[in-house]
Protein backbone atom coordinates (compact mmCIF):
# COMPACT_ATOMS: atom_id res chain seq x y z
CA UNK A 1 0.00 0.00 0.00
CA UNK A 2 1.42 3.35 -1.35
CA UNK A 3 1.97 5.83 2.20
CA UNK A 4 0.10 8.91 1.32
CA UNK A 5 -0.26 12.02 3.72
CA UNK A 6 -3.41 13.89 4.90
CA UNK A 7 -2.70 16.92 2.56
CA UNK A 8 -2.45 14.73 -0.13
CA UNK A 9 -5.72 12.84 0.07
CA UNK A 10 -7.38 16.70 0.91
CA UNK A 11 -6.42 17.47 -2.08
CA UNK A 12 -8.02 14.32 -3.68
CA UNK A 13 -10.90 14.52 -1.78
CA UNK A 14 -13.53 16.88 -3.68
CA UNK A 15 -12.65 13.86 -6.70
CA UNK A 16 -13.66 11.45 -4.41
CA UNK A 17 -16.82 12.74 -3.20
CA UNK A 18 -17.20 13.18 -6.93
CA UNK A 19 -16.47 9.54 -7.65
CA UNK A 20 -14.26 10.94 -10.47
CA UNK A 21 -10.96 9.17 -8.96
CA UNK A 22 -8.86 6.86 -11.53
CA UNK A 23 -8.68 3.56 -10.03
CA UNK A 24 -5.51 3.63 -8.27
CA UNK A 25 -5.98 6.86 -6.23
CA UNK A 26 -9.71 5.45 -5.05
CA UNK A 27 -8.29 2.39 -3.65
CA UNK A 28 -5.59 5.01 -2.08
CA UNK A 29 -7.83 7.36 -0.81
CA UNK A 30 -10.34 4.83 0.31
CA UNK A 31 -7.97 2.59 2.52
CA UNK A 32 -6.97 6.07 4.06
CA UNK A 33 -10.40 7.99 4.51
CA UNK A 34 -11.18 4.78 6.14
CA UNK A 35 -8.55 4.93 9.37
CA UNK A 36 -8.03 8.52 9.38
CA UNK A 37 -10.69 10.26 11.40
CA UNK A 38 -9.65 14.17 10.74
CA UNK A 39 -10.12 13.12 6.43
CA UNK A 40 -13.37 10.93 7.06
CA UNK A 41 -14.30 13.56 8.51
CA UNK A 42 -13.40 16.27 5.95
CA UNK A 43 -15.50 13.81 3.93
CA UNK A 44 -18.68 14.39 5.45
CA UNK A 45 -17.88 18.15 5.81
CA UNK A 46 -17.52 18.51 2.33
CA UNK A 47 -20.63 16.32 1.41
CA UNK A 48 -22.58 18.83 3.26
CA UNK A 49 -21.08 21.87 1.24
CA UNK A 50 -21.58 19.84 -2.17
CA UNK A 51 -25.06 19.27 -0.55
CA UNK A 52 -25.69 23.16 -1.04
CA UNK A 53 -24.23 23.56 -4.53
CA UNK A 54 -26.60 26.14 -6.85
CA UNK A 55 -28.18 25.54 -9.97
CA UNK A 56 -28.63 28.32 -13.06
CA UNK A 57 -32.28 29.75 -13.32
CA UNK A 58 -33.96 26.54 -15.30
CA UNK A 59 -34.52 29.45 -18.08
CA UNK A 60 -30.84 30.18 -18.59
CA UNK A 61 -29.61 27.85 -21.17
CA UNK A 62 -32.59 28.89 -23.65
CA UNK A 63 -32.47 32.62 -22.94
CA UNK A 64 -28.57 32.26 -24.03
CA UNK A 65 -29.41 30.22 -26.74
CA UNK A 66 -31.80 32.66 -27.99
CA UNK A 67 -29.30 35.79 -27.63
CA UNK A 68 -26.97 33.51 -29.50
CA UNK A 69 -29.41 32.84 -32.63
CA UNK A 70 -31.08 36.33 -32.06
CA UNK A 71 -27.23 37.85 -33.18
CA UNK A 72 -26.54 34.73 -35.36
CA UNK A 73 -29.44 36.21 -37.25
CA UNK A 74 -28.84 39.73 -37.09
CA UNK A 75 -26.96 41.88 -39.86
CA UNK A 76 -24.05 42.20 -37.52
CA UNK A 77 -24.33 37.91 -36.22
CA UNK A 78 -21.29 36.94 -34.92
CA UNK A 79 -19.22 39.34 -38.10
CA UNK A 80 -17.66 40.64 -34.54
CA UNK A 81 -14.32 37.77 -35.66
CA UNK A 82 -14.37 39.50 -39.20
CA UNK A 83 -14.35 43.11 -37.69
CA UNK A 84 -11.75 42.32 -35.28
CA UNK A 85 -9.59 40.75 -37.89
CA UNK A 86 -9.81 44.14 -40.22
CA UNK A 87 -9.75 46.47 -37.27
CA UNK A 88 -6.48 44.75 -36.40
CA UNK A 89 -5.06 44.68 -39.70
CA UNK A 90 -6.36 48.07 -40.12
CA UNK A 91 -4.15 48.89 -36.95
CA UNK A 92 -0.95 47.41 -38.81
CA UNK A 93 -2.10 49.57 -41.99
CA UNK A 94 -2.62 52.87 -40.09
CA UNK A 95 0.26 52.49 -37.64
CA UNK A 96 2.62 51.99 -41.37
CA UNK A 97 0.58 54.92 -42.86
CA UNK A 98 1.02 57.17 -39.78
CA UNK A 99 4.59 56.16 -38.67
CA UNK A 100 5.89 59.28 -40.37
CA UNK A 101 3.19 61.54 -38.37
CA UNK A 102 4.33 59.88 -35.03
CA UNK A 103 2.67 57.01 -33.54
CA UNK A 104 1.25 58.45 -29.84
CA UNK A 105 -2.40 59.15 -31.19
CA UNK A 106 -2.11 55.21 -32.39
CA UNK A 107 -0.70 54.07 -29.44
CA UNK A 108 -3.56 55.62 -27.48
CA UNK A 109 -6.43 54.60 -29.30
CA UNK A 110 -5.58 50.85 -29.01
CA UNK A 111 -5.17 51.23 -25.40
CA UNK A 112 -9.28 50.94 -26.24
CA UNK A 113 -9.43 47.79 -27.78
CA UNK A 114 -9.81 44.65 -26.08
CA UNK A 115 -7.42 44.21 -23.98
CA UNK A 116 -5.61 41.85 -22.10
CA UNK A 117 -7.63 41.69 -18.32
CA UNK A 118 -6.84 41.01 -14.97
CA UNK A 119 -5.28 37.35 -16.04
CA UNK A 120 -2.21 39.47 -16.65
CA UNK A 121 -0.28 36.78 -18.78
CA UNK A 122 -3.24 35.16 -20.04
CA UNK A 123 -3.67 36.06 -23.74
CA UNK A 124 -7.37 34.84 -23.63
CA UNK A 125 -8.85 36.73 -21.59
CA UNK A 126 -10.09 39.28 -23.61
CA UNK A 127 -11.71 42.01 -21.84
CA UNK A 128 -13.95 44.10 -24.75
CA UNK A 129 -14.37 47.59 -23.72
CA UNK A 130 -18.40 47.78 -22.36
CA UNK A 131 -21.01 49.39 -24.58
CA UNK A 132 -20.41 52.49 -22.27
CA UNK A 133 -16.90 52.88 -21.63
CA UNK A 134 -15.90 56.18 -21.67
CA UNK A 135 -13.65 56.54 -25.03
CA UNK A 136 -13.82 60.78 -24.48
CA UNK A 137 -10.22 61.82 -25.49
CA UNK A 138 -9.30 59.19 -26.69
CA UNK A 139 -7.94 60.11 -30.05
CA UNK A 140 -9.47 57.71 -33.11
CA UNK A 141 -7.16 57.31 -35.65
CA UNK A 142 -8.69 58.57 -39.20
CA UNK A 143 -8.89 55.86 -41.95
CA UNK A 144 -9.26 52.93 -39.39
CA UNK A 145 -13.05 52.85 -39.48
CA UNK A 146 -12.74 52.92 -43.48
CA UNK A 147 -9.99 50.36 -43.69
CA UNK A 148 -12.59 48.47 -42.07
CA UNK A 149 -15.05 48.55 -44.25
CA UNK A 150 -12.76 46.70 -47.04
CA UNK A 151 -13.40 43.25 -48.21
CA UNK A 152 -10.55 40.94 -47.85
CA UNK A 153 -9.39 41.32 -51.60
CA UNK A 154 -9.51 45.37 -51.16
CA UNK A 155 -7.51 45.37 -47.66
CA UNK A 156 -5.03 42.96 -49.30
CA UNK A 157 -4.69 44.66 -52.10
CA UNK A 158 -3.95 47.96 -50.26
CA UNK A 159 -1.33 46.24 -48.15
CA UNK A 160 0.36 45.05 -51.54
CA UNK A 161 0.57 48.34 -52.38
CA UNK A 162 2.03 49.90 -48.83
CA UNK A 163 4.29 47.27 -48.56
CA UNK A 164 5.56 47.65 -52.43
CA UNK B 1 -32.15 20.76 -21.81
CA UNK B 2 -30.45 18.15 -23.45
CA UNK B 3 -27.44 18.15 -25.49
CA UNK B 4 -27.90 17.40 -29.44
CA UNK B 5 -27.74 13.72 -29.13
CA UNK B 6 -25.25 13.47 -32.18
CA UNK B 7 -23.45 16.41 -31.24
CA UNK B 8 -23.21 15.70 -27.18
CA UNK B 9 -20.06 13.40 -27.95
CA UNK B 10 -18.09 15.44 -29.45
CA UNK B 11 -15.29 17.22 -27.38
CA UNK B 12 -15.47 21.32 -26.90
CA UNK B 13 -12.50 21.29 -29.23
CA UNK B 14 -14.57 19.70 -31.59
CA UNK B 15 -17.63 21.59 -31.36
CA UNK B 16 -15.68 24.64 -30.93
CA UNK B 17 -14.06 23.76 -34.62
CA UNK B 18 -18.14 23.43 -35.49
CA UNK B 19 -18.82 26.76 -34.46
CA UNK B 20 -15.96 28.43 -36.28
CA UNK B 21 -17.82 27.25 -39.43
CA UNK B 22 -21.00 28.25 -38.29
CA UNK B 23 -22.84 25.67 -37.06
CA UNK B 24 -25.06 27.17 -34.19
CA UNK B 25 -25.75 23.51 -32.82
CA UNK B 26 -22.28 23.40 -31.68
CA UNK B 27 -22.85 26.80 -30.16
CA UNK B 28 -25.91 25.21 -28.00
CA UNK B 29 -23.94 22.12 -26.81
CA UNK B 30 -21.47 23.71 -25.57
CA UNK B 31 -23.87 26.43 -24.12
CA UNK B 32 -25.78 23.03 -22.60
CA UNK B 33 -22.51 21.70 -21.38
CA UNK B 34 -20.82 24.99 -19.48
CA UNK B 35 -23.81 27.77 -18.71
CA UNK B 36 -24.15 25.92 -15.34
CA UNK B 37 -20.42 26.51 -14.42
CA UNK B 38 -20.24 29.72 -15.99
CA UNK B 39 -22.76 30.72 -13.86
CA UNK B 40 -21.71 29.53 -10.94
CA UNK B 41 -18.44 31.40 -11.03
CA UNK B 42 -20.25 34.59 -12.05
CA UNK B 43 -22.53 34.03 -8.91
CA UNK B 44 -19.52 33.89 -7.07
CA UNK B 45 -18.22 37.11 -7.85
CA UNK B 46 -21.16 39.03 -8.43
CA UNK B 47 -23.34 37.15 -5.55
CA UNK B 48 -26.57 38.18 -7.17
CA UNK B 49 -28.39 35.18 -9.53
CA UNK B 50 -30.26 37.83 -11.81
CA UNK B 51 -26.65 39.66 -12.48
CA UNK B 52 -24.57 36.53 -12.61
CA UNK B 53 -27.52 35.19 -15.82
CA UNK B 54 -26.81 38.60 -17.56
CA UNK B 55 -23.09 38.14 -16.65
CA UNK B 56 -23.75 34.58 -18.13
CA UNK B 57 -25.31 35.67 -21.42
CA UNK B 58 -22.41 37.57 -22.31
CA UNK B 59 -20.36 35.70 -21.49
CA UNK B 60 -21.01 33.44 -24.23
CA UNK B 61 -21.81 36.16 -26.80
CA UNK B 62 -18.38 37.60 -26.32
CA UNK B 63 -17.08 33.97 -26.42
CA UNK B 64 -18.18 33.12 -29.46
CA UNK B 65 -17.39 36.57 -30.97
CA UNK B 66 -14.21 36.20 -30.12
CA UNK B 67 -14.00 32.23 -31.04
CA UNK B 68 -11.09 33.11 -33.34
CA UNK B 69 -9.03 34.08 -31.14
CA UNK B 70 -9.41 30.75 -29.31
CA UNK B 71 -6.14 29.11 -30.17
CA UNK B 72 -6.55 25.82 -28.31
CA UNK B 73 -3.77 26.15 -25.92
CA UNK B 74 -5.88 26.10 -22.84
CA UNK B 75 -8.84 23.88 -23.07
CA UNK B 76 -12.24 25.99 -24.10
CA UNK B 77 -13.85 25.64 -20.43
CA UNK B 78 -11.44 27.86 -18.81
CA UNK B 79 -11.17 29.93 -21.51
CA UNK B 80 -14.78 30.70 -21.59
CA UNK B 81 -14.48 31.04 -17.21
CA UNK B 82 -11.43 33.24 -17.79
CA UNK B 83 -14.01 35.54 -19.92
CA UNK B 84 -17.11 34.43 -17.46
CA UNK B 85 -14.61 36.14 -14.62
CA UNK B 86 -13.55 39.03 -16.26
CA UNK B 87 -17.67 39.65 -17.24
CA UNK B 88 -18.57 39.08 -13.69
CA UNK B 89 -16.27 41.40 -12.20
CA UNK B 90 -16.59 44.15 -14.82
CA UNK B 91 -20.50 44.08 -13.71
CA UNK B 92 -20.05 44.09 -10.66
CA UNK B 93 -17.87 47.38 -10.78
CA UNK B 94 -20.83 49.02 -12.81
CA UNK B 95 -23.26 47.81 -10.30
CA UNK B 96 -21.33 49.06 -7.31
CA UNK B 97 -20.65 52.45 -9.30
CA UNK B 98 -23.94 53.14 -9.56
CA UNK B 99 -25.41 51.99 -6.31
CA UNK B 100 -22.36 54.77 -4.88
CA UNK B 101 -23.83 57.22 -7.13
CA UNK B 102 -27.53 56.70 -5.98
CA UNK B 103 -26.99 56.04 -2.24
CA UNK B 104 -23.74 57.49 -1.63
CA UNK B 105 -21.55 54.74 0.20
CA UNK B 106 -24.40 51.92 0.75
CA UNK B 107 -22.74 48.65 0.10
CA UNK B 108 -26.17 46.86 -0.53
CA UNK B 109 -24.34 43.97 -1.60
CA UNK B 110 -22.93 43.76 1.61
CA UNK B 111 -25.48 44.76 3.78
CA UNK B 112 -28.49 42.22 2.19
CA UNK B 113 -26.01 39.88 3.54
CA UNK B 114 -26.21 41.53 7.07
CA UNK B 115 -29.94 41.82 7.07
CA UNK B 116 -31.25 40.36 10.40
CA UNK B 117 -34.93 39.74 8.65
CA UNK B 118 -33.32 36.99 6.39
CA UNK B 119 -32.35 34.94 9.86
CA UNK B 120 -35.31 33.42 8.49
CA UNK B 121 -34.24 32.21 5.52
CA UNK B 122 -31.16 31.01 7.04
CA UNK B 123 -32.85 28.61 9.07
CA UNK B 124 -32.46 26.21 6.78
CA UNK B 125 -29.56 23.95 6.48
CA UNK B 126 -28.81 24.46 2.67
CA UNK B 127 -29.51 28.72 2.74
CA UNK B 128 -26.71 28.68 5.55
CA UNK B 129 -24.30 26.88 3.89
CA UNK B 130 -24.83 29.27 0.83
CA UNK B 131 -24.68 32.45 3.18
CA UNK B 132 -21.60 31.62 5.07
CA UNK B 133 -20.28 30.07 1.28
CA UNK B 134 -21.21 33.85 -0.26
CA UNK B 135 -19.39 35.81 2.38
CA UNK B 136 -16.00 34.01 2.12
CA UNK B 137 -13.67 35.98 -0.06
CA UNK B 138 -13.71 35.86 -3.62
CA UNK B 139 -10.57 33.77 -4.26
CA UNK B 140 -11.70 31.29 -1.60
CA UNK B 141 -15.70 31.52 -2.46
CA UNK B 142 -14.18 30.67 -6.39
CA UNK B 143 -11.82 28.20 -5.31
CA UNK B 144 -14.26 25.87 -3.06
CA UNK B 145 -17.10 26.07 -5.29
CA UNK B 146 -15.61 25.23 -9.02
CA UNK B 147 -13.06 22.58 -6.99
CA UNK B 148 -16.19 20.69 -5.35
CA UNK B 149 -19.17 22.31 -7.36
CA UNK B 150 -17.55 21.71 -10.77
CA UNK B 151 -14.33 19.59 -10.17
CA UNK B 152 -12.61 21.58 -12.07
CA UNK B 153 -8.74 21.10 -11.39
CA UNK B 154 -6.72 23.66 -9.01
CA UNK B 155 -4.46 23.99 -12.21
CA UNK B 156 -7.56 25.06 -13.93
CA UNK B 157 -8.97 27.52 -11.20
CA UNK B 158 -5.54 29.10 -10.61
CA UNK B 159 -6.18 30.83 -14.23
CA UNK B 160 -9.83 31.65 -13.86
CA UNK B 161 -9.09 33.52 -10.29
CA UNK B 162 -5.78 35.22 -11.52
CA UNK B 163 -4.03 33.14 -9.87
CA UNK B 164 -1.18 30.10 -9.91
CA UNK B 165 -1.80 26.47 -9.14
CA UNK B 166 -0.56 26.50 -5.70
CA UNK B 167 -2.71 29.81 -4.86
CA UNK B 168 -5.49 28.20 -5.81
CA UNK B 169 -4.79 25.32 -3.39
CA UNK B 170 -4.22 27.65 -0.85
CA UNK B 171 -7.63 29.37 -1.26
CA UNK B 172 -9.15 26.32 -1.80
CA UNK B 173 -7.75 24.92 2.00
CA UNK B 174 -8.08 28.03 3.56
CA UNK B 175 -11.96 28.44 2.56
CA UNK B 176 -12.83 25.02 3.90
CA UNK B 177 -11.00 25.54 6.67
CA UNK B 178 -13.17 28.82 7.63
CA UNK B 179 -16.23 27.00 6.30
CA UNK B 180 -16.12 24.69 8.59
CA UNK B 181 -15.09 27.56 11.61
CA UNK B 182 -18.62 29.32 10.67
CA UNK B 183 -20.54 26.33 9.97
CA UNK B 184 -19.45 24.39 12.89
CA UNK B 185 -18.68 20.14 12.79
ZN1 LIG C 1 -6.00 11.80 6.73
Amino acid sequence: MTRIECADVKDLLPEWIRQELGEDDRAVVAAHVSSCVSCSEEVEFLERIRGAAFSPPPSLASEIKSALAAEMASDAGFKYSRTTRFVRWGFAVAATLVLALGTTAIWQRTQALPEVGPLGQDPFAVVWPSDDADLTGVPIVAGVPMLADLTDEELALLLEELGG
Amino acid sequence: MAEDSRLGSHTDEELVQSVREGDERAMNVLVDRHHGVVFRTCAGILGDEDLAADASQNSFLKAFRAIDRFRGEAAFRTWLLAIAGNEARGLLRKVKQRREDALEDVDILQAEGNDPSAEVVLRSEVARVRAVLADLPEKQKLSVTLRIFDGLSFREIGEIIDSTEGSARVNYHHGIRRLRELLGP
